[in-house]
């Protein structure tokens, strides 16, 4: 489970974060959507506490992140907004160095290595060297690096970001997945189908501030818009920044 | 734990031929680089040149020519164009100066009358001058003798002629003529370690960063201050590795410069350079963390290789302003690079009186090392200095 709460935080003149709360509920897809500068990123990285927040916190399965950092980001798999590859290094390196940085040695390592290879299909690759990858392999990869240690909670930042229609298919079928087993997800993009077709619960931000939760569903509900599009628009009082 | 980001970080490092390479060239350059100058600069100042001259009337003079020999001032007819002409199949340069001897030139010297010669040169050219002094210094000496001669044929002392003489006393020995020189080997070394680090420490720092992989490295549940230390390890080991190879090169080239040709007493055994690699190995890892503060503080890929293209001269500029100075004092011994280029110089003249400097200059080298690391890993937790802004 994860949660963030009261979150404020300013760069510079500008308010990032304004009072932001959330949570994220095992079992189920939360979507975090929100034009493009509205806070998204910025509470994820307080989240992981990678920021320091000037008020609230961020809580990993009940740890606080930002007293415990460490022990907040072992409970978690970070799919990034850029992929970041260490080009020099073979899938399967990249992968197990991911691993060992969440304490998996030896044997136990190599087991989880064989299998998150063998759930995202990318036996083939393994052992190739990751520069030369299409941006498809690139995302499996860095998906494999996010489950190696079997996190219960899974956070993506933009994932679809630059992906082809096999790509998304596939990681949306690996998110659908993870949900039946239980996990957390939560996924923040300014993609309204992605959203639409993916999430149990939205939570609309914009300007550090959460505008509305609630289902896809509810969401049209309470806007009396056809659409999540619609009411998105209507939440946020513009359509800047959002693609449909 | 830091032993998993060690083994990621070299792995990462020695597959980037680019910057293996660099480090390698940085290495080897030096020593070579070092080697060839030194054996041009010696060739220079030791060996004589054949100094080339038309002189007419050889007959006159049979005493002044034998001289002129003697200092390979040599008789050859002036080459009609060019300034080239061939002898025994070499290709050798005419100075174009021309030296004659009066018809009268014996009669008169004989007779005690002023003998003349003409000396025809183009003076304009710049090294003109030394050639002439060197013609004019040989008759000069050979006309003392005769004066000498003539005066004590008469019954006068010679000394009647010098009032004053100046005695030259060259204080310059041969060791401290080297020391100079000696003291840029020991210089060159500490730049290897330097050198052969910079690309490894900006690749893993700034370079990781604009990779958009060391954001997420910083989320992973691991402290900065373990992935600095394995940075630092990794930067330090090509540091190591540069300078071993510098070290070696230097004891084994050493041995084929002529340096005693200019009398130097000069000990590069491989004791010696036992204990200025183990010398080099504090520093190495000063140099890591030293270059990897530069770098990450910098926005950049770009702006780390302009920042660490100055600092890389501290350790030439301030060693080498000392040397030639010749400043000393006491605390010099105890500051990082200071410390090594002193202990280095100092081995190398055989000068070095006590190793107790080198020892707590080593550990005041650490020290800074884990220091520097220690800054390192508190600004990682800086979003100014992870994301670059």
């Amino acid at each position: 489970m994860l949660e963030v709460k009261n979150l404020v935080k300013h760069f510079g003149e500008v308010k990032a974060l304004d009072d932001l709360s959330f949570r994220a509920e095992d079992g189920q897809i939360t979507g975090i959507l929100g034009p493009n500068g509205a806070g998204k990123t910025t509470a994820l990285r307080v989240l992981y506490g990678l920021l320091k927040a000037e008020q609230g916190t961020g809580f990993i399965n009940g740890i606080d992140s930002q007293v415990d950092p460490q022990g907040a980001r072992k409970k978690i798999g970070i799919f990034p907004d850029k992929f970041g590859l260490y080009e020099r290094l073979t899938a399967r390196e990249q992968i197990s160095y991911f691993a060992e940085l969440h304490g998996l040695k030896g044997e136990q390592r190599e087991i989880a290595l064989d299998n998150v290879i063998a759930d995202l299909d990318i036996g083939d690759i393994a052992n190739r060297k990751c520069a030369g990858f299409s941006q498809g392999q690139r995302m499996k990869v860095v998906l494999a690096q996010a489950l190696v240690h079997q996190p219960k909670n899974l956070i993506l930042d933009e994932p679809t970001r630059g992906l082809d229609v096999m790509s998304t298919r596939i990681l949306r079928d690996v998110l659908t997945n993870l949900k039946q087993q239980g996990k957390c997800i939560l996924f923040s993009s300014h993609v309204m189908q992605e959203v639409a077709a993916l999430c149990d619960r939205v939570i609309v931000v914009a300007e550090g501030k959460v505008a509305a939760i609630g289902t896809p569903e509810e969401l049209c509900e309470r806007t009396q818009k056809p659409s999540l599009e619609e009411a998105f628009v209507s939440l946020i009082g513009s359509d800047e920044g959002i693609a449909a | 734990m830091i032993w998993s980001l060690f083994k990621k970080e070299f792995i990462d490092s020695i597959r980037d031929k680019r910057a293996v390479f660099a480090a390698m060239a940085g290495a080897l350059f030096s020593p070579i680089f070092f080697a060839g100058m030194m054996t041009f600069m010696l060739e220079k100042s030791t060996s004589v040149d054949e100094l080339y001259i038309e002189i007419v009337n050889e007959q006159q003079a049979p005493q002044i020519v034998a001289l002129l020999n003697q200092g390979k001032v040599l008789h050859q007819l002036t080459p009609e164009t060019g300034k080239h002409f061939s002898l025994d199949g070499e290709d050798k340069e005419h100075s174009k100066i021309r030296l004659t001897f009066s018809e009268s030139f014996a009669e008169n010297l004989k007779a005690g009358k002023t003998a003349e010669v003409n000396l025809t040169a183009d003076y304009s050219k710049k090294e003109t001058g030394d050639r002439v002094r060197r013609i004019k210094r040989i008759i000069d000496g050979y006309q003392s003798q005769l004066i000498s001669m003539k005066l004590m044929a008469r019954g006068v002392s010679p000394s009647v002629l010098s009032a004053i003489k100046v005695a030259e006393n060259d204080t310059s020995s041969p060791s401290s003529k080297s020391a100079l020189l000696l003291g840029m080997l020991g210089i060159m070394i500490l730049v290897a370690v330097f050198v052969s680090s910079t690309n490894v420490a900006i690749d893993c720092s700034a370079g990781e960063r604009e990779r958009n992989s060391l954001e997420l490295l910083i989320m992973q549940p691991v402290s900065t201050w373990q992935v600095v230390v394995a940075k630092t390890l990794n930067t330090g080991m090509f540091g190591v590795i540069g300078g071993t190879l510098s070290v070696v090169l230097t004891a084994m080239v050493i041995p084929f410069i002529p340096l005693h040709k200019l009398g130097m007493a000069f000990h590069f055994d491989w004791q010696l350079a036992l204990t200025i690699w183990l010398l080099l190995l504090p520093l190495a890892f000063f140099a890591a963390a030293f270059q990897l503060a530069t770098a990450f503080h910098a926005k950049s890929f770009k702006e780390a290789q302009s920042y660490i293209q100055y600092t890389i001269m501290i350790p030439v500029i301030v060693p080498m302003a000392l040397e030639f100075s010749n400043y000393k004092h006491i605390a010099l011994s105890y500051i990082p690079i200071l410390a090594q280029q002193q202990a280095i110089s100092q081995m190398i003249r055989g000068e070095l009186e006590s190793y107790t400097p080198l020892v707590i200059g080593s550990i005041i080298t650490i020290a800074s090392a884990v220091l520097i690391a220690k800054f390192i890993a508190r600004s990682l937790k800086s979003e100014k200095v992870v994301l670059g802004l």
